[in-house]
């Protein structure tokens, strides 16, 4: 284990906490400029549809509408997207969902704007549309990730002429290129500065109102905000790829898996957006954290005429999980193997193989998360609460396990991260970095690990983050990666940082360079001591910089086209989740008991804020496996969408698994996505298990588990 | 959200308020907690001239007994009506079902009147109402009538209050203390959730507690107007409470739910659930008594 | 459309406004008064991010229509504490890591002041039922819960 550190490992005090509680962190929405524009999109009602005429001329008529613009006004590209740039700001010829943004209105008022919008009069000619997945698939809708926040926006033009626009985003740093391009703009004419994001989950990736909002201000020259309602998130923000997939598993008596044979295909709606990337990353997962000798993973992209999918939390690993745990449990029950041993006998450990050929050499923390989850469960197996319900019969238990496993960074791809350390004349060290804080704590965790990495006292360091003008590019926040990613760029930033003044410490101690020791903040040579702050002041009087800049791209390679073959991850989190369930065979209904979750981060920078996570992560699953379903065109508010409430969130028990990552930060690794990952797998197992039939689709509504509680044997509903 | 342009009107006399629901009723929307008015406003679902405000109405409030009736004003909250001793003690069907309305925050604001007004088929304190023979008065400018709950609701969101017409008061009988009842209700999660479906149930035992002397049963949520299930609950009158007779009248809920409306309103699953359901909640019932 | 003078007491100062009645309490405070700590999210009653206190009750700020506040006393995120001074439950928030992206904070800590200012003992259960109608959809609620707990065990809410 690691030796004793000084912060991180430690669960300090949030950043931005203490403004949460008071009222005052800043969301997009909360801003306000006197003589603010308000936009309002006016979007596509047909599923595919050529656009021939927008007639805005009763719009425009309406006092206080100060112009309505189309594809048009756009001078650039008119095109974006995470991957492919297949998606306009505005259409020009052609809607493919319902929710595509054909027009923005801009007025003086925003009940001026919602009236002008459906004052737009928009001619179509419909094509047919498809939804051919939509037949084919047996599971519903994927479900929404969406914080309670809106996607909003505030644009606004700045003295020397720029357009900068705060809004609630992943990545800054993308934005600032995609909607320049597709503007017509140069880079450094748009600036993008993250405001507090009230979650995102991957729904804030794809570009939303950023386009929008730099059109309008670049035309209006005009402080303007864009905020979608809540159904205009519902209806035209990214969900998760609905998928169907075939698996053949075979195995040995013993349990030892010999083959796996996986077909799915993935819906990803009107455009690309991380289309391709999600196949990619399923198809790397799609057998789990298990050692398979022989594997063959065939994965398809459809598009169609809904709303796009796009990134969200798990990346298609959620679903691949879901499949191959329960493939894991109908294998234990056919070999008659308890589900741990059957998971043990085939997990990862050091030394072992995936199915893309990359050896694993350390943090494989998979068999300690099965021991941990299985100790806690016979812990709690003394518990005289649990048991049959002699006077409800028709209340079935069943218990369920799930592992997982999930590559860190972007599949097979670059995917840096930079930062910067500067300390200015007066000592005040300050943290520059480009990653977004969507609520997972990137903040507090990268503050710690600079403040590690430099010896000083977390509360020292200042924080300026998410801001395309004053911070360099640290990629997105997303694929679990800027713990570690931008962790080991910060890390890497601050030992620049220290080489640097150790070379000003020689000259200023003048005692030679190898003489020098750096300690907390002060360099000691010859005798004699200088702190941070001093050397500093230094070398700005000398008119230099005191800064230190750190770069970490993972070691990854691409993934061959035909073989697959490749390293698509530096490293890769572990974990395994234990759910009870009580199923109400008379009505349908799941409550879950007890969930205990296990997770490998390598390093728990900050075990509070890692532990929020993984809690965070299976109140998301509860909803996932139980509750939620989007339709589109059904699915309009929160009131059609059900998200898990504090009613329906059993007691978590946490399990922090460190098995340090010699590549990562002192050892970390992330967690975001993978607290998710094997919730609703674990469920599912374990109502499987108390109707001793396997459910294949989600949610596990009530319609669902009813249908199958009355098919289940030994039950047939009340007795 | 955008809510449409209206004059909002107040008063605190019921007697003002009526004269002007005479002149201009047909063009006015009443106000309570506002929680399903101001949806309906925000969605532009309906343009009235008028606002009518009725919290700041004193007779419209309060919980009273009179002799063997409680008599609740329409603008007692979900809140009130939960937390009330008066209805714990001899109505306690009421109270648990407004419990399980929506959340803390809308049980806050959201009214008895407003629930029975707004006429949703899931509206949760009605089936409650149903079991205890639930009489409404209904006032307009120099007249009073009283009608049977039942008799309130035309169809889903429509009933028999005219533009001019206010529900004044909502009576209920007094059970005795300790009368065995349940409120039984299924969503899609645990909180902050509509009702798929749901049943009110209030059992009357002999003497020894041995036999039913009368039932009472009234599901929510899976007809479109409230109805008390007269034949499930002559199954029970006189038995004794054995599996083989619950499961009987939980089936003919289920099954005369069914015939009340056709089949596209009860999705296959609400069959077998409601019949569940009713199953639940007479084994609840008779744990209480 | 009329405009309709509503008199109210906000945090404990006395405010009198003439407003157009076809606005939401939310959109008074965001809008009028500039409160911006009470959070606009889904504007439907199903998110609880705008609860503020009225007449001591957690309530929807979305779905109150700002005229029937006249004579009533609402409290909002901002009249809680401060940073000097925060009240415990903001104190127990910072310290039990109740906080993840904080957009559902405000409405959470009103709906834990409620219960407060009960001045009676409170269980788990009654602090899971009081925030029953706060969504969060980063923090899974136990942190939240716990934080609340931390305060209700002290029994520092009881006089």
């Amino acid at each position: 284990m690691m030796n004793r550190l000084g912060t991180v490992g430690r669960s300090i005090e949030r950043r931005g906490a203490k403004e949460a509680v008071l009222g005052r962190a800043v969301y997009a929405d909360d801003m306000r400029v006197d003589g603010m524009i308000h936009l309002k999109v006016v979007r596509g009602t047909r599923p595919h549809a050529l656009v021939r005429n927008i007639d805005t001329s009763a719009a425009e008529l309406i006092p206080g509408v100060i112009r309505i613009f189309t594809a048009r006004d756009i001078e650039g590209s008119n095109r974006y997207g995470i991957i492919t740039k297949d998606q306009e700001i505005l259409v020009e010829r052609k809607v493919r969902y319902v929710g595509d943004p054909i027009a923005l209105v801009a007025a003086e008022a925003e009940s001026t704007a919602v009236k002008a919008a459906e004052a737009v009069k928009v001619e179509y000619e419909d094509l047919a549309p498809f939804f051919t997945i939509e037949e084919a698939k047996r599971s519903g809708e994927e479900p929404i990730h969406e914080g309670v926040e809106a996607e909003t926006g505030l644009g606004i033009l700045d003295e020397g002429g720029r357009i900068v626009i705060c809004a609630s985003t992943q990545n800054p740093h993308y934005d600032q290129r995609d909607v320049a391009a597709a503007l017509g703009l140069r880079p450094d004419h748009i600036r993008i500065v993250q405001s507090a994001t009230g979650a995102g989950f991957g729904g804030k990736l794809d570009i939303s109102v950023q386009g929008l909002i730099a059109l309008a201000v670049q035309y209006l020259k005009r402080p303007v905000k864009l905020r979608y309602t809540m159904e205009e998130t519902m209806q035209a923000t990214a969900k998760r790829h609905a998928m169907v997939m075939h698996y053949k598993t075979g195995a040995r008596k013993d349990g030892r898996l010999t083959a796996v044979d996986v077909r799915f295909s993935l819906d990803t709606g009107a455009y690309a957006s991380y289309g391709l990337a999600v196949l990619s990353r399923a198809s790397t997962h799609a057998v789990g954290p298990y050692e398979v000798p022989h594997v063959r993973v065939h994965g398809e992209v459809y598009y169609t005429n809904k709303i796009w999918a796009g990134a969200m939390r798990g990346f298609g690993v959620p679903q691949v999980s879901f499949a191959h745990e329960g493939q894991m449990d109908s294998l234990a029950k056919s070999l008659g193997i308890d589900p741990f041993e059957i998971r043990m006998v085939n997990a990862m450990r050091p030394g072992s193989t995936t199915v893309t050929g990359q050896v694993l050499n350390a943090s494989v923390g998979m068999g300690e998360t099965l021991k941990g989850v299985k100790d806690a469960k016979e812990r709690r197996e003394g518990d005289p609460r649990r048991g049959h319900n002699e006077r409800r019969p028709w209340i079935k238990s069943g218990w369920g396990i799930a592992s997982f496993f999930y590559g860190i960074g972007n599949t097979g791809s670059s995917n840096p991260s930079t930062a910067r350390i500067d300390v200015d004349e007066n000592g005040q060290i300050t943290l520059y970095t480009g990653a977004a804080d969507i609520g997972q704590g990137s903040d507090t965790a990268l503050i710690q690990i600079a403040a590690e990495a430099l010896g000083v006292l977390h509360t020292h360091l200042r924080l300026i983050r998410g801001d395309t003008g004053l911070t360099t590019d640290a990629g997105a926040t997303s694929a679990s990666r800027q713990t570690y990613i931008s962790g080991n760029a910060v890390k890497s930033a601050a030992e620049d940082l220290i080489q640097k003044l150790r070379e000003e410490a020689s000259g200023h101690l003048k005692v030679p360079l190898e003489e020098i020791e750096y300690r907390r903040g002060i360099f000691k040579g010859g005798g004699k001591a200088v702190g941070i702050g001093e050397l500093a002041n230094e070398l700005h009087q000398k008119g230099h910089k005191a800064m230190g800049e750190g770069r970490f791209d993972p070691p990854t390679t691409t993934l061959d086209p035909e073989t697959g073959q490749g390293i698509p991850y530096a490293t890769y989190t572990f974990g395994t989740y234990y759910a009870e369930v009580q199923v109400d065979t008379g009505t349908g209904e799941v409550s879950v008991g007890h969930v205990i979750a296990a997770v490998d981060v390598g390093e728990a920078v900050n075990p509070s804020n890692v532990a929020g996570q993984i809690i965070g992560g299976v109140a998301m699953g509860i909803g996932y496996a139980l509750m939620e379903e989007f339709e589109p065109g059904k699915t309009k508010s929160l009131a059609d969408y059900r998200y898990p409430t504090s009613m329906d969130v059993p007691p978590v028990e946490v399990i922090i698994v460190e098995d340090p990552e010699p590549s990562g930060p002192y050892g970390a690794k992330g967690v975001g996505e993978p607290a998710l990952i094997p919730t609703a797998p674990a469920i599912i197992n374990a109502i499987s298990r108390a109707l001793d039939i396997r459910i294949v689709d989600l949610p596990a509504k009530l319609e669902r588990v009813m249908e199958t509680a009355l098919r289940s044997p030994g039950s047939g509903g009340i007795p | 959200m955008i809510l449409p342009e209206f004059d909002y009107i107040t008063f605190s006399s019921l007697d003002d308020t009526l004269g002007f629901l005479a002149g201009y009723g047909d063009e006015s929307k009443i106000i309570a907690g506002g929680t399903d008015l101001m949806i309906k406003l925000g969605h532009g679902e309906i343009k009235p001239h008028y606002v009518v405000n009725l919290l700041d109405i004193q007779e419209l409030k309060g919980i009273q007994v009179h002799g063997d009736r409680i008599s609740i004003g329409p603008t007692v909250t979900h809140t009130e009506l939960a937390g009330s001793p008066i209805l714990r003690k001899f109505a306690p069907v009421l109270s648990q079902g407004a419990g399980f309305i929506g959340s803390p925050q809308i049980r806050n604001q959201g009214t008895i009147g407003g629930n029975i007004g707004n006429a949703s088929p899931a509206a949760d304190t009605v089936p409650a109402l149903m079991v205890l023979n639930s009489r409404l008065k209904i006032i307009k400018r120099g007249e009073e009538r009283w009608i049977p709950l039942a008799d309130f609701f035309l169809n889903p969101h429509q009933t028999v209050l005219a533009g001019d017409e206010l529900i004044a008061e909502i009576e209920v009988e007094k059970l005795p203390e300790h009368t065995a009842f349940s409120f039984q209700r299924v969503a899609r999660r645990r909180a902050m959730d509509i009702a798929q479906m749901s049943v009110a149930v209030v059992l009357f035992m002999d003497e020894k507690g041995e036999r039913i002397r009368e039932a009472r049963i009234a599901p929510g949520s899976v007809t479109p107007r409230p109805v008390r299930m007269r034949e499930a609950e002559r199954i029970l009158h006189g038995q004794r409470a054995s599996d083989e007779v619950i499961e009987r009248a939980a089936a003919e809920v289920a099954e005369r739910a069914i015939d009340e409306t056709d089949l596209q309103w009860l999705p296959e699953y609400k069959k077998p659930a409601l019949r569940g359901l009713v199953i639940r909640a007479i084994r609840e019932a008779l744990e209480r008594r | 459309m009329n405009t309709i003078k509503v008199s109210f007491v906000i945090n404990g100062k006395k405010r009198e406004v003439e407003i157009r009645p076809n606005i939401s309490l939310l959109g008074l405070l965001r809008d009028h008064l500039n409160l911006t700590g009470t959070k606009r999210g889904c504007e439907v009653g199903e998110c609880g991010a705008c609860t503020v206190l009225l007449n001591g009750r957690p309530v929807n700020s979305c779905l109150v229509l700002a005229p029937q506040i006249n004579g009533k006393t609402i409290e909002t995120i901002e009249g809680l504490g401060t940073e000097s001074s925060l009240h415990p439950l903001q104190k127990a928030f910072v310290d039990k890591g109740a906080v993840q992206c904080g957009f559902c904070t405000p409405g959470m800590l009103m709906s834990l002041k409620a219960l407060y200012d009960r001045r009676a003992p409170v269980n788990r259960d009654d602090i899971k039922e009081a925030i029953s109608g706060n969504l969060c959809r980063c923090t899974g609620y136990q942190q939240i819960e716990e934080a609340g707990d931390s305060v209700f065990t002290k029994g520092s809410n009881e006089p």
